[in-house]
């Protein structure tokens, strides 16, 4: 028995080594990733306990899908720095408390643009190529309720409001829609998915809005950076 | 031939048994004359006639005097819960669930009277007595074809016992952890012609908090005293005419906490009080042999006061009164047309008056207040045709008519057919109905605090106009004058089981039930105000279906003549579903969220049905009985199921149940996640039971003084997050004297 060893091991090793390099050779460069982004600060500030009023900053923060890292925080306060950020194509997508943004149209100089699709994240394998909304040019968003009344809803390309877009809203609790898969092009036009898993820092699995900060953004995206509509993910 | 001679036998004494259960004829004192035995007992909540249990064509479960003592319990809750499937369902009280539907769809009765006064759709049975109790009967499956709405997924009637001759009476005390305590004092008297009994019952317990450290209780302190006073008068052979007035009082008292921040919270006080009232007059006379006439009056109130308020500034929280006023009469004639053939016809008038914080409306056009009254009445058949001693056929329906709902008519055929000595088959198809619950009627509600609104159907119309008319609506959703009238929530349903008795020791039953459900009432918005919130009204939307599988087992076994040991329990499948999440489930369009947030689509499998639901069920009950030598001993040749209550037994009573679901945290609106379930768990109680008898000079009643010892919950199972109201472990002793 103890003599068959060597040789299995041997030619395990020597298959493990052939299929390596045959990976290598041909898929790497169209495999695709599934990124995460944890903990993405949108306009978070304190709340006052008396009128529960926000006070923050009221602006994005501006997140580039590409280099997976923040181009500009929401704590950003110099215009100067602001406005040179927005105005640039360095960024793909934008938060602000509940709202998100994509660089394009009323948002931006870029291509951005984006739509909602009804399907579970992991079932998105090719990106449409039609349907896609820039910022300022959607008409249907339906009103928004408030404590304070009902507002039109903004023409975002990702409606704002209980049930009209990513999150729904109850009982003080913002929470992602599953099965709703946000399909987005980035300000160069690239094609991505991506899913929001928190409104709340540091992700937790049953938030509590009462002691769990709000306005942090965890989410995972996948970018097909060559130009295809292929999202299928490793 | 001889037992088809007994079953005419049955149907002449049936009809001289009104449906409340009371045994009129001298027949049923002697008990060895007539084959009733308890395991055979009479029962009338099937066929609101008296009938042998083993000749009813529904699915019938009787748990009888002796199985309440030897297993200790004291309340209707404890006992119900030995039934396979029959399960807690806490909500405003402790209700119970039967087939898989929650406690508003079961009807309560006693001695065929229903109780009233429900909270939330729960009627608390713990509100109810086991002191004075013959037997309790279990219909499942719906029985609206005789008694209208709530009899849904079943009827539970409480038959309540007629005095011993002579004098009798039972003084008893119960004391147990969390200074739980039962009281009774029973006193009756029984001559030729007339029988009294009176009853005594005070329940208390201080409640039970499992998180000390957090202020607010687990289960609120109560103070609960009841009294029943119920006289019988044989005027004249197979006649009658009886009262029964019950009365009972339950102060609440409890605490919880609000909480404002991570690390603050207000603390609550909570006092409640409620009070009920109820007389029963009857009056059954013969006209002829043939004919049997039962007049039937019943008034009920039912008061409750909660005031829930501020613990540092005794500031009101939330204050409510409700009143409820329910008189019925009824008239019922009993047809023995020959000995194949007997006929039932009934027709009655209920009259409801409802009070209190959310009913009385400022909102009427002429500016009055005024109390929702509405008035109902019925006529229900039924025909029992029994060609052969080994077939029958039951028909029956009723109609329902009621000024602020649609009319209703619910059906029922059902059949028995005994294949041979050991194994009866017994099938029903029938229709069920719930009739909306008040508030779905004539709720009047504006919440003050957050500023929303909600309208009972009947209430909908003029709400909306004076919301209108102050113009404090932005938005409406459909058209005020366009609003349709409410229906009754309806069932369709049917039942198939088998009873195979291979021996006098062995009984299975098992049994099939399909309910499907139509017109759930659900709130849905129909305006919003300008205040952003919404104008809610009640609507008939929702379709569940509720189907499993039921096996029960009785067995005993005696050991020598003097030790038996004897086995009841069974198995119940249960699938709770709703009709739409199941279409949206097979069409991928439902989701949720892993423990990592992550999206996942969702396929059948990943269904559990209705909230608090749990798939399987497995409850039994071990009694071990042992009789004094010099007293009687089992009868082993003839029906050793039977029970009786024996002066040693031991009894352990265990109830397991499979996880069931009791939130949602991924916007799905059903468990799916590990963390949105209650996991499976075992109960286990106990109770010894010791009687000395000390015979009576006179001859008569024996002289008998019982102790108990019990332990309930034994393995202190809890759940204090998601199921408070379960305690842990409990002792209790009980030392009963009766004469």
């Amino acid at each position: 028995m103890k003599r068959s060893t060597l040789p299995i091991f041997v030619l395990l090793a020597g298959s493990l080594l052939f299929t390596a390099c045959d990976t290598t050779s041909s898929d790497e460069s169209d495999d695709l990733f599934v990124l995460r982004a944890a903990d993405v600060e949108a306009d978070p500030g304190t709340r006052d306990p008396q009128t529960g009023q926000l006070n923050s900053n009221n602006a994005f923060t501006l997140y580039s899908l590409a280099d997976n890292e923040i181009v500009l925080s929401s704590s950003e306060t110099d215009p100067a720095q602001r406005e040179a950020d927005s105005a640039s194509t360095s960024w793909d997508i934008g938060f602000k408390g509940t709202t998100i943004i994509f660089n394009g149209g009323t948002s931006g100089p870029g291509e951005g643009a984006a739509q909602i699709l009804e399907a579970a994240f992991g079932s998105v394998t090719e990106a449409p190529t039609a349907g896609y909304l820039q910022d300022g040019q959607n008409s249907e968003c339906p009103g928004v309720v408030t404590p304070a009344g009902t507002f039109p809803g903004a023409p975002y390309a990702i409606c704002t409001g209980d049930e009209n877009g990513w999150y729904d809203y109850q009982t003080n609790l913002i929470t992602p829609i599953a099965g709703r898969t946000i399909v987005l092009k980035t300000a160069t036009g690239a094609y991505a998915k991506l899913r929001i898993l928190s409104y709340y820092k540091g992700a937790p699995s049953s938030p509590d809005p009462l002691s769990d900060e709000s306005r942090y953004y965890t989410f995972e995206y996948v970018l097909q950076d060559d130009g295809s509509t292929d999202l299928s993910a490793n | 031939m001889g037992r088809f001679l007994s079953i005419g036998i049955v149907l002449v004494f049936a009809i001289t048994v009104p449906t409340n259960g009371e045994v009129v004829s001298q027949q049923a004192q002697d008990r060895d004359t007539v084959a009733y035995t308890a395991k055979n007992p009479l029962v009338v909540s099937a066929t609101r006639s008296a009938k042998r249990l083993e000749d009813v064509s529904v699915p019938t479960t009787v748990l009888d005097a002796a199985m309440i003592t030897e297993t200790g319990q004291r309340r209707l809750d404890g006992v119900l819960t030995q039934i396979p499937g029959v399960t807690f369902f806490q909500d405003h009280g402790q209700g119970i669930q039967m087939q898989g539907f929650s406690p508003e769809y079961t009807l309560i009765l006693i001695d065929g009277e229903p109780v009233i006064g429900r909270m939330a759709g729960t009627l608390d049975v713990s509100r109810i007595t086991l002191h004075g109790v013959k037997h309790i009967e279990v219909v499942e499956g719906p029985s609206s074809s005789l008694y209208g709405s709530e009899a849904l997924a079943g009827v539970v009637n409480i038959i309540t016992k007629t005095p011993e001759a002579g004098f009798s009476g039972q003084l008893s005390t119960q004391w147990g952890t969390h200074a739980a305590q039962d009281h009774t004092f029973r006193l009756g008297w029984s001559a030729e012609e007339l029988d009294v009994q009176w009853v005594v019952n005070q329940y208390a317990s201080d409640g039970f908090d499992h998180t000390p450290n957090e202020f607010g209780v687990s289960a609120p302190a109560f103070d609960d005293l009841s009294t029943s006073l119920t006289t019988t008068w044989r005027f004249a052979p197979r006649s009658r005419f009886k009262v029964q007035a019950r009365a009972s009082s339950r102060d609440l008292q409890s605490s919880f906490s609000v909480r404002q921040s991570a690390s603050s919270s207000i603390p609550y006080l909570d006092e409640s009080s409620r009070q009920d009232f109820s007389v029963a007059p009857s009056l059954e006379w013969a006209i002829g042999s043939r004919v049997i006439g039962i007049s039937r009056g019943y008034w009920a109130t039912y008061q409750t006061d909660q005031h829930q308020f501020e613990q540092q500034t005794q500031q009101t929280f939330y204050q409510d009164q409700f009143d409820q006023d329910f008189l019925k009469l009824e008239q019922q004639l009993n047809v023995l047309w020959s000995n194949q053939h007997l006929s039932m016809a009934g027709v009655g008038l209920n009259r409801e008056t409802l009070g209190g914080d959310r009913y009385e409306s400022t909102l009427q056009v002429d500016g009055t207040t005024g109390q929702p009254k509405a008035h109902q009445w019925f006529a229900f058949v039924q025909h029992e045709w029994i060609p052969s001693e080994r077939f029958e056929l039951n028909l029956s329906g009723r109609y329902d008519r009621h000024e602020d709902y649609d009319p209703q008519l619910s059906p029922r055929i059902s059949a028995r057919w005994q294949a041979n000595d050991a194994l009866t088959l017994r099938a029903s198809v029938g229709s069920g109905f719930k009739a909306p619950a008040f508030r779905q009627l004539y709720l009047d509600f504006n919440n003050s605090n957050v500023g929303y609104s909600v309208f009972g159907s009947t209430k909908m119309g003029e709400g909306l106009q004076s919301l209108l008319d102050q113009g404090v609506l932005s938005n409406l959703f459909l058209d005020p004058s366009n609003l349709g009238t409410i229906q009754s929530e309806t069932s369709n349903a049917f039942n198939l089981g088998a009873t195979y008795s291979p021996t006098g020791s062995l009984r299975l039953r098992g049994h099939l039930f399909y309910n499907d459900v139509s017109n759930l009432i659900e709130t849905q918005p129909v305006a919003q105000k300008s205040n952003g919130q919404f104008v809610y009204g009640y609507f008939n939307l929702d379709r569940i279906y509720t189907r499993g599988a039921r096996l029960d087992v009785d067995a005993s076994r005696t050991v020598g003549q003097r030790h038996r040991l004897s086995f009841r329990g069974g198995y119940q499948f249960l699938q709770a579903h709703d009709r739409e999440v199941v279409d949206d489930l097979r069409a991928g369009r439902v989701f949720g969220r892993d423990i990592n947030n992550r999206d996942v689509e969702l396929s059948m499998a990943d269904y559990s049905g209705l909230f608090g639901r749990s798939t399987h069920h497995v409850s039994g009950t071990m009694t071990y009985q042992m009789m004094d030598s010099q007293q009687r001993q089992w009868d082993t040749a003839t029906s050793s199921l039977q029970s009786a209550v024996a002066p040693t037994s031991v009894s352990i009573t265990s109830r397991w149940r499979s996880k069931y679901g009791y939130r949602d945290l991924d916007g799905n609106g059903f468990a799916n996640r590990e963390d949105e379930f209650v996991d499976a768990h075992l109960l286990l109680d106990a109770t010894v039971t010791k009687t000395f008898s000390l015979e009576n000079t006179r001859g008569a009643q024996p002289l008998q003084l019982t102790l108990q010892g019990h332990v309930r919950n034994l393995t202190a199972t809890t759940f204090p997050d998601t199921n408070p109201s379960l305690a842990g472990r409990q002792w209790a002793v009980s030392v009963s004297f009766e004469w």
